[in-house]
């Protein structure tokens, strides 16, 4: 555990050098200072999961955020077509996903990417569903597929099942 | 690089017009909060790009990339408070309960 804090902190110092620019050693021995500081308060808060690969979380991002992004960019377009049509064509209605074989971060993810894609977004997280609020009842229909969520399996690997 | 830049910033720009339109038009608070997400996602993401494409100086990228970055994780974390509060109050309201005590589920 003490070395996962002491890796943390010198991230966090690495950002703060990247954040400030200055190499100077007040602003050094501040950053370093307050990295360790965030460090132990993470560790009190129990953030770090044992459970959970960070690593492996990482290595799989780039297979999935363009295919993210692409789908980010498609539901904008889609909700303000819907915003700027003189009927307005909407259907708004509520309906749950399940986020069963999800652990607690790809569910945090899965819930976060939900609402990132505008037309749906998540009203409550139980421990086997997601509330989700949608639009239209396409957008829910789509979401119901499930193509999402498997994606967001494959990033949280088939290891740590919980 | 500078016309992407200006057709990043001015089409950033008409999606948070968009979105400001579907807070006016759209009829109930839920559905509004589709309309405030195009917004936090598209209109921020392509404003941010625009000012990245603009910038010479690398680490002025770095924290712009950065702001992109943390607004990705406040954004959806702001709409679910926000959403989830409703939801709650609304069970109240419905349950006819103290306010002050909301039920977790």
């Amino acid at each position: 555990m003490l070395i996962r804090t002491l890796i943390a902190a010198s991230l966090l110092l690495l950002l703060w050098i990247l954040l400030s620019g200055h190499l100077g050693i007040l602003l050094l021995s501040l950053g370093i200072a307050s990295g360790l500081l965030v460090a132990w308060l993470i560790h009190r808060l129990a953030l770090q999961n044992p459970d959970f690969s960070t690593l492996y979380f990482s290595l799989n991002l780039p297979r999935f955020l363009p295919w993210f992004f692409l789908e980010v960019v498609r539901s904008n377009l889609d909700v303000s077509w819907r915003i700027l049509h003189p009927k307005l064509p909407i259907s708004p209605n509520t309906s749950t996903v399940s986020t069963s074989k999800l652990n607690n971060v790809a569910t945090t993810a899965y819930a976060n990417c939900i609402t990132l894609t505008p037309g749906t977004y998540t009203l409550n997280v139980d421990d086997q569903t997601i509330e989700v609020h949608s639009l239209t009842q396409e957008t829910a229909e789509k979401l119901q597929q499930g193509k999402m969520k498997e994606r967001i399996s494959v990033l949280q690997g088939r290891l740590n099942t919980s | 690089m500078f016309v992407v830049s200006w057709i990043l910033l001015v089409l950033g720009s008409v999606f948070c017009l968009i979105g400001t339109l579907g807070l006016m038009r759209l009829p109930d608070f839920y559905s509004r909060v589709h309309a405030a997400s195009i917004i936090d996602s598209l209109g921020a993401i392509l404003i941010l790009l625009g000012l990245i494409t603009q910038s010479q100086d690398p680490l002025v990228i770095i924290k712009l990339i950065l702001i992109l970055l943390f607004m990705m994780l406040t954004g959806p974390t702001a709409v679910h408070a926000l959403a989830h509060t409703a939801v709650l109050r609304e069970k109240n309201r419905a349950s006819d309960q103290d306010p002050e005590q909301p039920h977790e589920p």
